[in-house]
């Protein structure tokens, strides 16, 4: 396995990244952190075992919720989606995200 | 909706925490699964795979440590976690915990009972709806605190106060039942109809009078429930009935509920069983008759307006009647019409007793709660080894905190429920040794504040005695020696806080049993005091005669002279007599006189004495001292000349070195003719107002000439003494059968015994000694155990070192007085710290104090002995054991 550089996601951003995956299709939590690797360009290498406290944590706070599904393998698994809440988050904090990294861009831009 | 279930999630996952858990695990084997066989398929070998699946994970343990920690209610579950581990390590440890649990019981308990007697007296509301809102009105001026109103200040301030919710104003006194029965004395308040309104009471059945009704003289009566189901067998025909009360036919208009107290019932053992009218009649007060100030004014601030705004206008209508009568007020006199909270009026004076008690208390409990503190450091000592190995084991420090915190807290509330229980039964003990003079002891119990008040003093003192060791193990050293019982770093500062607290420990009891010498030396004083007059073995009683029944001067002159006689003739009786006011039971008025040869200019300040007067008789039944001349004796009848037998303190005032006898004094006011009286006699100062009180000047007139004077009619109530040498029970029978042989109608009431008044006057004192003593006693036992506890503990600690001296030749005695040497160093300035505070205390302690000094050198030096006495006491037990330390078995445990 040729390996890459990757850089470790930005302190705060994981839960964006759940609620932004999670808004076009429904995963299992395998399936999240592989597409924020590939959508990332397997630049992003989240800490994997990390995402599992963030997904109860986002649960907790009604931003997703969980059904019992099935995997591609057919084995029985919790299936996480956005709720209504959970879109709301996501468009703040996209907002929010657009407005931080424009302005990083300015000053790194600048430079 | 979403909301609703993410609640029921969260609910669900607090009550099932295992199911959360397992889910997670679940989820990340699955994670790990599937890494694995991506693995695989890129080429590697199956060990080889899950090796970096895990690695890439990063530690399954501590992620499902956080998902556990983040979930919500994870902080509750801790705490079930620490409580349930408290228990267990509690549990295990049956003496230690035994010993906390009862000195907490037992300290919570004292404070918990003594609050809810502080409660029930000081604090509770008044039983009227919106009772913070009731004011009592009355006049101060020069020499006298706020006081009664007279008829036209009453009604000045009835029009003036208007816009309050209600003004009225009431006095106390007697009416006797006759008719259907035997006669009965009623305590009545006659009452303007403005108090129904300001106290807000409904009558139960019928009606109560109106203001119209005012005027009346005391022919329409309300009852009371009680005194309606005692005499009238709770028969509701009766109202609407007429009945004979002092003379007069009276309608009874209604029946009050069964709540029903005037205000001064919270404070007076005699309750009020009748109300009638006050007899004022507002249009006809003459306004500019000032004086005579008899009536106790109550009032009700309207809704919205403050007790400052109450106290304004009450102090404003003062301040007009000084202007519209300037000669009635003269400046000097400093009139003025003040209001206070009818709460405080009421038991103010019991307040210093009770919160010099509270303080004693408060006291004891700092003494408890320092000696749980000594506990729980000596066991933090014993189970270092314990918080070292969970530190070591990833514990973090706050964890090791917060359980530390729970047992003390455990510990508490276990200490506090005990406390109540031991309070629901200390209280009613506590209720059954108060004075009766301490006002609204009755229904004192422990109620929903003094539960509070209970619970509130464990959970504070948890946390309080929680901090120290709290502290300690958050701060103890990383293990370096797990499991090994030898001192660790912190050992030396933590002797040197548990040394402080026994400091304290002994400074606290060496206040508490400095004053509770005191106040048993005061009590000592106060009881040797030598009243002026003996009160072994006489019995009195008071009557009344009413004027419906004897109209004539000489028909009350002669009653008492006669039924006086027929006392003194009974078989065991050796004197018997009469007099308006007994001491030690109420106070005197006084009466202005003018010296035959000194005559005062009219307008100048003249002297005055308290007055009495009595039949022959009295001065034999009580044994007053004759000091020179002769008593009152049946010479001095009405048309006698007037005599006057003065006290000591008044022949020394007025004619100091001189004989006071064959002078001649001048009575009575202006408006009355003045009488001559003639000193015939000197009599030994009486002390009448109270044992503690100094004795004033004192006149004594007779019975038959005084009615003379007051330009009046004879007195008509009297008390009547006898001196027997029978069992006072049963002269007390016969002087009711007497009366009630020569007149059925005439009620008799306040049969006792001198010796019962006596006592009943230093029931304050006694109680406050009492308790103090109580107290200090629990206070000394507990600072012993303080003291005890680190001595024994040190001792413990250097077994070793006292065996190597023993086995290097020192003698055990030496061991011995190494160890009281120590004692004797925490002991020395914790006695110091307490005369210290005792003495700066000595301004409060000084006015529950008679006859001693509160800086009373022998009292502090017994203090002292007691309190160093009983220190070394606690300390001899660990010295003896120190001197018999083993030096082989010291040696061979290293």
């Amino acid at each position: 396995m040729s390996r890459q550089r990757r850089s470790d996601v930005i302190k705060g951003t994981l839960d964006m990244l759940i609620l932004r995956t999670l808004e076009r299709e429904e995963l299992h939590g395998w399936g999240i952190a592989k597409r924020i690797q590939q959508r990332s360009g397997e630049v992003l290498q989240i800490n994997q075992g990390s995402l599992y406290p963030a997904l109860y944590r986002l649960a907790d706070r009604g931003w997703i919720e969980s059904t019992v599904g099935e995997s591609a393998e057919g084995r029985t698994v919790k299936i996480y989606r956005l709720t209504l809440e959970g879109s709301k988050q996501l468009i703040s904090e996209s907002a929010n995200w657009k407005e931080l990294s424009a302005a990083v861009n300015m000053v790194m831009g600048t430079v | 909706m979403r909301t609703w279930r993410r609640w029921v999630g969260r609910i669900r996952g607090l009550l099932r925490p295992g199911a959360q858990d397992a889910q997670a695990r679940d989820e990340m084997a699955f994670h790990i699964e599937m890494e694995t066989r991506e693995g695989i398929a890129r080429g590697l070998t199956p060990e080889e795979a899950r090796r970096v699946a895990m690695r890439d994970f990063g530690g399954v343990e501590r992620y499902r440590e956080q998902v556990r920690e983040g979930r919500w209610g994870h902080g509750i579950q801790q705490l079930a976690r620490d409580t349930r581990l408290a228990f267990r390590s509690l549990g295990a440890r049956p003496g230690y915990t035994s010993v906390v649990l009862a000195t907490l019981g037992l300290g919570i308990g004292a404070t918990t009972a003594f609050f809810s007697l502080v409660h029930g007296v000081l604090l509770r509301p008044l039983p009227y709806p919106d009772p913070d809102d009731l004011i009592r009105v009355g006049a101060v001026w020069e020499g006298t605190p706020q006081g009664a109103l007279s008829p036209a200040e009453f009604t000045d301030l009835e029009s003036s106060l208007a816009d309050l919710r209600g003004m009225g104003a009431y006095a106390f006194g007697s009416l006797t039942f006759t008719g259907e029965g035997r006669a009965e004395r009623a305590r009545t308040a006659f009452v303007s109809s403005g108090v129904w309104q300001a106290l807000a009471i409904e009558p139960a059945l019928g009606r109560v009078f109106t203001r119209e009704e005012d005027a009346r003289a005391a022919d329409v009566v309300v009852l009371t429930d009680g005194f309606w189901r005692a005499r009238f067998g709770a028969d509701p025909a009766v109202v609407g009935r007429t009945v004979q009360v002092s003379g007069v036919a009276a309608l009874v208009l209604g029946v009050l509920p069964p709540e029903f107290r005037m205000p001064e019932d919270l404070v007076s053992p005699e309750p009020v069983q009748v109300v009638s009218t006050l007899g004022i009649d507002p249009a006809t007060v003459d306004l500019g008759q000032r004086g005579n100030h008899f009536l106790l004014g109550v009032a009700r601030l309207a809704p919205g307006m403050s007790l400052l705004d109450g106290i304004g206008r009450v102090r404003d209508a003062g301040l007009r009647m000084v202007e519209v009568y300037p000669d009635e007020y003269p400046p000097e006199m400093r009139f003025r019409t003040a209001a206070s909270p009818l709460l405080d009026h009421l038991v103010g004076q019991a307040r210093p007793t009770l919160l010099l008690l509270m303080g004693a208390v408060a006291l004891a409990f700092t003494i408890v709660w320092a000696n749980v503190a000594n506990l729980q450091l000596a066991r933090l000592a014993s189970r270092s080894g314990e918080i070292a190995l969970r530190r070591a084991l990833g514990a973090g420090r706050w964890r090791v905190v917060s359980q530390v915190l729970v047992e003390s807290l455990v510990l508490a509330l276990g200490g506090g429920i005990l406390g109540i229980l031991v309070a629901t039964g200390a209280t009613g003990l506590l209720v059954g040794t108060v004075p009766g003079n301490l006002p609204r002891v009755e229904d004192i119990g422990v109620s929903g504040p003094v539960l509070a008040f209970g619970l509130g003093t464990a959970l504070c003192s948890g946390i309080l005695f929680g901090v120290i060791p709290a502290w300690y193990a958050a701060r103890g050293p990383l293990p370096t020696r797990i499991g090994s019982g030898h001192r660790n770093t912190g050992d030396g500062s933590r002797a040197r806080v548990r040394q402080g607290l026994v400091i304290s420990q002994v400074a606290v009891a060496v206040v508490l049993a400095a004053s509770s010498v005191l106040v048993a030396r005061s009590l000592r004083a106060l009881a040797d005091v030598d009243p002026g007059f003996s009160t072994d073995n006489v019995v009195s009683a008071r009557f009344g005669l009413p004027s419906s029944r004897y109209p004539a001067d000489a028909d009350v002159t002669d009653f008492f002279a006669s039924f006086v006689d027929e006392l003194a003739s009974l078989p065991g009786v050796e004197h018997a007599g009469a007099v308006t006011n007994l001491p030690l039971a109420t106070g005197l008025g006084d009466m202005s006189f003018e010296l035959e040869e000194e005559r005062i200019p009219d307008g100048r300040d003249k002297p005055d004495a308290d007055w009495q007067v009595v039949t022959p008789g009295y001065f034999e039944a009580l044994r007053l001292r004759l000091v020179s001349g002769r008593a009152i004796t049946e010479r001095d009848r009405t048309d006698a000349p007037g005599v006057v037998v003065i006290n000591r303190t008044m022949a020394a005032l007025h004619w100091p070195d001189q004989d006071p006898l064959g002078r001649r004094i001048r009575l009575g006011g202006e408006d009355t003719e003045p009488r001559w009286a003639e000193v015939v006699g000197v009599v030994d100062d009486v002390r009448h107002a109270s044992l503690d009180a100094p004795s004033r000047p004192q006149m004594y007139l007779a019975h038959q000439q005084f009615r003379g004077w007051s330009g009046g009619a004879p007195l008509r109530t009297l008390t009547v003494v006898a001196h027997t040498t029978l069992p006072p029970g049963e002269l007390a029978r016969s002087i009711r059968e007497r009366l009630s042989a020569r007149d059925p109608e005439l009620a008799l009431y306040g049969l006792t015994t001198l010796d019962e008044a006596r006592d009943r006057s230093l029931a304050r004192q006694r109680f406050t000694g009492g308790m103090l003593t109580a107290f200090t006693t629990l206070a000394l036992i507990l600072a012993l155990i303080g003291v005890y506890g680190v001595m024994i503990y040190s001792v413990r600690q250097q077994t070793r070192e006292f065996g190597i001296r023993i086995a290097l030749g020192a003698a055990p005695g030496s061991v011995v007085t190494g160890v009281l040497a120590a004692a004797t160093r925490m002991v020395l300035p914790g006695i110091a710290v307490g005369v210290l505070i005792t003495l700066s205390l000595s301004s409060v302690l000084r006015g529950f104090l008679y006859g001693v000094s509160p800086t009373d050198p022998g009292s502090l030096a017994l203090t002292i002995a007691v309190v160093a006495g009983a220190a070394l006491l606690a300390s001899y037990l660990p010295a003896r054991l120190a001197s018999r330390a083993d030096p082989v078995a010291a040696l061979r445990a290293e």
